[in-house]
């Protein structure tokens, strides 16, 4: 990985530590920026020497691709690791969906009505598809730019642009091309003029070519010496194992081995995946589109728009593009679980995203309304929280007070995960409460509750 | 690429009428030398394994996933029939669920009844998973280990907490056990060596890293998985064992059941819950799927038959695709 060390840093830095980056001096600065903590370019003061040296030294190996202008702009590529375990993923798997030029206004309207109405808000995220993909399918280029006028007027999501006719393209980008959409695409047929088009328009090309990576390369070298910036690779799709290979090797060859040739983002076609069994067609394409999420795909372009079909994807992506480093967590508080009167069960647990989704779900399964108290520890599970000395007994009294606790039950009882048995003695003498011991996993919840509401 | 130093052990599960036992082939799994995808396929010698669960008495089960087992969930042994024959399952994973003093309490000698029953009708290697009672799964464990001497089964699971029993029962007569650690690269190793200082083999040992289902905790399964199996390949020993997935938890994800129209029809929910669950750990080096709905299995055995054994997949071409109006 090309990294540089803190002291050749510091050595472009002005050397003033004036503190307007918000670290003391430049050498603190310095060594904040080398371990990832800080931007470098948060110093106003770099030279323009300094700014090109720092931004070529410090560029992740897979380069940042901007696709679609404003708010909705996406991200892809700018990643610095294979597996995510050594650091993380940065820019998630951009979903797209595929809409054809061939379609009346009125149903064009329609689809892209349902791609954004396909939205899910999960542990305090909105979960959504990126991209709109318009196929250039009647090759016609005033249909295609009558397509993009529609797109235009209904959503601001960015697009893809696909077409391997240069004309039909810059139709499209005549209409669009301030707005930056992805070109698809460029092969070794068309390569100059759509070259030409990407400079032209100051829009991302994507590169299609099928064959071998070697292949590849040169069309990505030809386009950078014709001055296009930003690309964005098509391996071709001819078999799942064979685009998956070349994936996970493009990966290898631009980080392990630094190649820049191969250091863009990807996009991939799981819409093209068919099968010769009826039953299993409407499953596969998820299918595919799993594996290329999982193993590198930057883009993913997808013909169907069925939220069960979207809903595992989003899922996917938001657990696998977290921060593996922070642990997610829930806020800290008093939540109601199902039907909830002043005579429900309480129970305490710890704000580790995860454990309060799993309790959450074992109390529902129960059918028994409960009040859930979540303390703060710091998003480590109970066992982590516990052995840590974060999950104590004065933590929990303070939280009942904190949240309240009295005022929504009239009984003084509360229920304490089996791991922390420990605490209940001080629990008790401290709010006069009475504790009782819960099961040792959470699964067990839902025996435990039924019992305990039954006498 | 042969990038590593370390390779996977290789265990064999069943044993066929030669080796003392009646299964009719021996499963290999493990003996990977890189992660999938990430070599050659020489250094992918066993391809993905599917147990498909099965249980001894009535358990809840989501509505979509009871249907397709509907005539035979009171009767392990035609339930099992139903798996391999129709579904294609390479293993079966039998979870003695009742010996739970919880559930129906039924002794040791009744579970040994089951599991032979299962032995008789199919043919195919077992996994014998306990209820997951630290106090009645040693005694059942020692009683189906005694009656399925010899059948080299896959005894599901030595636990950081209950470990000796099993271990004891899976040498005396000849057995292979799953160590049980909650998402764990460190305890993973932990458990390993204390097995093998109780002096079972490495190649009689897979590992369970803990499976979450999608969206509950997956993405740390996902990377636990890819720690060991990285960790082995760099040559550390103690976590250079097979692994083996629990994808049938991605049915506890309230999205894979739930009633909810507003996230499309639970009979296409469920079944790619556990698809994506299963194919994104198989891809991280899992050797050892246990699964339970039949769509689920059919998108899982495609991707093996094209990633593991080379099996062309139908592919349109992007030209034809950017034709249709669809």
């Amino acid at each position: 990985m090309r990294k540089l060390t803190p002291m050749q840093i510091y050595m472009l830095l002005p050397k003033t530590n004036c503190g307007e980056c918000g670290f003391p001096t430049c050498l603190a600065f310095a060594f904040n920026v080398a371990s990832g903590k800080a931007n470098v370019f948060a110093c106003p003061y770099l030279s323009d020497e300094a700014k090109r040296k720092l931004s070529e030294a410090l560029a992740p190996p897979i380069k940042l691709v901007t696709i679609g202008v404003g708010s909705e702009a996406i991200k892809i590529g700018g990643e610095r690791v294979i597996h995510r375990h050594e650091d993380k993923f940065y820019n998630p798997t951009a979903i797209a969906f595929a809409i054809s030029d061939l379609l009346s206004e009125e149903e064009l309207r329609k689809q892209i009505a349902a791609i954004e109405n396909t939205k899910l808000e999960r542990l305090e995220e909105i979960l959504k598809p990126d991209l709109i993909a318009l196929k250039g399918s009647s090759e016609n280029p005033e249909r295609f730019a009558k397509a993009v006028e529609t797109i235009l007027e209904t959503t601001s999501l960015p697009i893809i642009l696909c077409s391997f006719n240069p004309k039909v393209m810059e139709e499209g980008l005549k209409l669009c091309g301030s707005k930056r959409p992805l070109i698809y695409a460029a092969t070794k047929d068309n390569l100059e003029s759509m070259a030409k088009l990407a400079i032209e328009y100051d829009c991302p090309l994507a590169i299609y070519e099928p064959g071998r990576l070697e292949s590849l390369a040169e069309l990505v070298k030809k386009a950078r010496n014709m001055g296009v910036k930003d690309l964005v690779l098509d391996v071709g799709f001819n078999d799942l194992r064979e685009t998956l290979e070349k994936l996970v090797l493009l990966r290898h060859l631009a980080i392990g081995e630094e190649k820049r040739e191969y250091g863009y983002p990807t996009i991939t076609f799981p819409s093209l995946a068919t099968t010769e069994s009826d039953a299993l067609a409407d499953f596969w394409e998820v299918t595919v589109a799993t594996s290329f999420m999982i193993r590198y795909a930057s883009i993913i372009v997808l013909n169907s728009i069925k939220p069960w079909r979207i809903l595992p994807l989003l899922i996917l992506r938001q657990g696998i593009f977290r921060d593996p480093r922070i642990h997610p967590r829930v806020k800290p508080g008093l939540y109601a679980i199902g039907n909830v009167n002043e005579h429900s069960p309480c129970l305490v647990t710890s704000n580790y995203a995860l454990t309060y989704f799993t309790v959450k779900s074992d109390i529902e399964a129960s059918k028994v309304p409960s009040y859930l108290l979540v303390v703060d520890t710091g998003g480590l599970s109970v066992a982590s929280a516990f052995a840590g000395g974060k999950f104590t007994a004065e933590k929990i009294a303070e939280a009942i007070e904190e949240y309240k606790v009295k005022e929504k039950v009239k009984h003084r009882t509360m229920i304490i995960p089996g791991l922390t048995a420990k605490i209940s003695g001080k629990l008790e003498e401290l709010t006069n409460w009475k504790v009782i011991v819960g099961p040792r996993d959470s699964s067990e919840l839902r025996v435990f509750l039924r019992k305990i509401s039954t006498t | 690429m042969g990038r590593w130093a370390g390779r996977i052990v290789e265990v064999k599960i069943g044993a066929t009428k030669a080796e003392g036992g009646s299964r009719d082939k021996v499963i290999v799994v493990g003996g990977e030398t890189d992660l999938p995808l990430f070599g050659s396929k020489e250094d992918l010698p066993n391809p993905p394994i599917i147990s498909m669960d099965i249980f001894d008495c009535k358990i809840p089960l989501p509505k979509v996933l009871k249907t397709p087992f509907i005539e035979v969930l009171e009767d392990p042994a035609e339930w099992a029939k139903l798996c391999v024959n129709k579904y294609g399952a390479d293993m079966i994973s039998l979870h003695l669920v009742s010996t739970d003093p919880n559930v129906l309490d039924r002794s040791p000698k009744e579970a040994a009844k089951t599991v032979e029953d299962v032995l008789q009708a199919v043919k195919v290697p077992l996994i014998i998973g306990g209820s997951g009672n630290p106090e009645k799964d040693p005694k059942v464990f020692e009683e189906v280990a005694k009656v399925t001497e010899g059948e080299r089964c896959l005894l599901s699971s030595a636990t950081l907490d209950v470990y000796k029993e099993i271990a004891a029962a899976a040498l005396i007569y000849g057995h292979n056990v799953v160590a049980f650690t909650p998402v764990d690269v460190n305890l993973a190793k932990h458990l390993n060596r204390l097995l093998m200082n109780m002096g079972l083999p490495p190649d009689k040992i897979v590992m369970d890293p803990t499976a979450a289902s999608l969206g509950y905790g997956h993405e740390y399964s996902f990377s636990v998985i890819e720690r060991i199996r990285l960790g082995g390949l760099q040559g550390d020993r103690d976590l250079q064992m097979p692994i083996l997935v629990g994808v049938t938890n991605a049915w506890g994800a309230r999205e894979a059941w739930l009633k909810d129209p507003s996230l499309g029809p639970r009979e296409y929910r469920g079944p790619i819950w556990e698809a994506v669950t299963g194919i994104t750990y198989m891809l991280a080096g899992a050797d050892i799927l246990m699964m339970m709905h039949p769509i689920a299995v059919s998108l899982v055995k495609r991707v093996i038959n094209n990633v593991f054994r080379g099996e062309k997949t139908s592919i349109k071409e992007v030209y034809e695709w950017l034709k249709e109006a669809m």
